[in-house]
């Protein structure tokens, strides 16, 4: 099994998310043990929520890789910020909304 | 040591690999991978255990047949003193949670006998049993399913009037029925009662993800070791058949205070359940190794040898930590042996490994002439 290319040469602080994304697609939670399959958009936007970025770097990000305008990179982002909390998948301060 | 220095001789139970698989053949694997010069004899209890038929890297070098723990300790150490005069025996690994109070109660005749025994304390046994739980997840701070113990169904019927239905029914030692109504209750109190006597326990019932330890105490309240797993197949028993790494520091904290708690000392799996969202809850501990230690010592964290080493006064083998996201899958397959071989076991009450003739139906060892029984 190989991780994407984006978890090589990670910083300290990206290496203590327990997050694990393999071919950009599939999740896993080394805390958790949970994992599945994602589109690329979700299992993007999951990262980056564990990474600490805010919902506004999160969309910037969104718009950047994946070449769309910002109101759809907002648009998807919201959605699969919720549909994460609602499974419980979210860090504890994006959980809470912070 | 007993036996040899070069060759010590240990003895390993719950030898059979089923449905509801024990641990010995896991330890006896995991053993022999760190010291192949011991000798790695069964206690068995019963002929059709799967592990007297191995002839893999869990396999016996010989077993013999013992009375059933709840005949007593007095039985058991009369046919202990026989094996050992035949075996010399240097440790006893128990791994079945009916042998730990004789055990327990023997060890000092054990000790005289020069017998080292992998048990925890009586204090910390009792600490960690189902109708001491809840003090215990009090002391430790981690939530516990409510419990309540009874002598009788009418008790415990009032009791589920509280916690609500569905809930558990269970042995203080064995089995759980789970229960969705009065009717249900009285018959699996019944069912319980019968086998395993009183108490009868009634547990909150709490679904969700299950989540395992195995470690090793140091008996001063500090963990040697541990992998800490999501199981992720589960039997209809709940025995795990797969299970995923995990690097959880709140469940590895939760389970550092249960241990300091009760200064456990060997082998213990403490069970987790937490449901989607939700805390996580202690669900048991089990005093001995899981059924899966050999899965840990296979990423280079050999609890069972570490165990056997340090009870042997031997060199101790490095402990790695478990990387995350390593799995083990359970694989069942069929062994082929032969009804010589049971017959063997249940006349002579010992068996020593041989290689089965399977397509002449007899054991090469007697084609050649060599049987090595009694």
């Amino acid at each position: 099994m190989k991780s994407s290319a984006r978890s090589a040469g990670k910083t300290p602080a990206e290496r203590d998310i327990p997050i694990q994304v393999f071919r950009e697609r599939f999740v896993f939670n080394r805390r958790t043990g949970a994992f599945f399959t994602s589109s690329r958009e979700g299992a993007f936007i999951l990262e980056a929520a564990w990474r600490g970025l805010s919902r506004e770097e999160i969309e910037k990000e969104v718009a950047l890789k994946f070449g769309v305008s910002a109101a759809v990179a907002m648009s998807d982002t919201e959605r699969f910020l919720l549909r994460l909390k609602e499974m419980h998948l979210l860090p504890e301060q994006m959980r809470a909304g912070k | 040591m007993s036996g040899s220095d070069s060759r010590p001789v240990i003895a390993v139970s719950g030898l059979h690999r089923g449905e509801s698989p024990q641990p010995g053949g896991a330890v006896i694997e995991s053993v022999r991978a760190e010291l192949p010069e011991a000798r790695l004899i069964g206690i068995s209890y019963d002929l059709m255990e799967t592990g007297l038929h191995s002839v893999g890297p869990d396999r016996v070098d010989a077993a013999y047949l013992f009375p059933y723990p709840g005949a007593g300790p007095k039985e058991f150490i009369d046919r202990l003193r026989f094996v050992h005069e035949q075996e010399n025996i240097a440790l006893i690994i128990p791994t079945l949670d009916s042998e730990l109070a004789n055990l327990i109660g023997l060890y000092r005749e054990l000790d005289e006998m020069g017998i080292k025994v992998l048990v925890p304390s009586a204090a910390s046994l009792a600490g960690r049993e189902k109708p001491a739980l809840a003090e215990l997840g009090q002391s430790a701070n981690v939530p516990v399913p409510r419990t309540y113990a009874a002598q009788s169904a009418d008790v415990l019927a009032r009791c589920a009037l509280e916690i609500g239905y569905p809930c558990y029914v269970k042995g203080a030692l064995y089995d759980a029925k789970l229960v969705h109504h009065e009717g249900e209750l009285f018959a699996a109190f019944k069912a319980i009662y019968d086998v395993w006597g009183g108490p009868v326990l009634l547990q909150q019932a709490v679904f969700g993800e299950e989540f395992v330890v195995a470690g090793i105490g140091d008996g001063k309240g500090g963990i040697v070791a541990q992998c800490a797993l999501r199981k992720l197949l589960r039997t209809r028993l709940g025995k795990a058949f797969g299970g995923v790494v995990i690097d959880n520091p709140d469940m590895a904290e939760e389970a550092a205070r249960l241990i300091r708690a009760l200064k456990w000392e060997g082998p213990f799996e403490i069970e987790f359940v937490q449901p989607l969202g939700g805390k996580r809850y202690l669900f048991e501990i089990n005093p001995r190794f899981p059924a899966w230690i050999s899965f840990p010592a296979k990423l280079g964290c050999n609890m069972p040898a570490w165990a056997a080493c340090k009870a042997l006064g031997m060199r101790l083998p490095e402990l790695q930590p478990c990387p995350p996201g390593k799995m083990f899958l359970r694989h069942c397959e069929d062994i082929v042996t032969d009804i010589s071989a049971v017959a063997d076991m249940s006349i002579d009450l010992k068996t020593e490994r041989r290689q089965i003739d399977v397509a002449a139906g007899r054991d090469g060892d007697r084609e050649e002439g060599n049987a090595r029984h009694e």
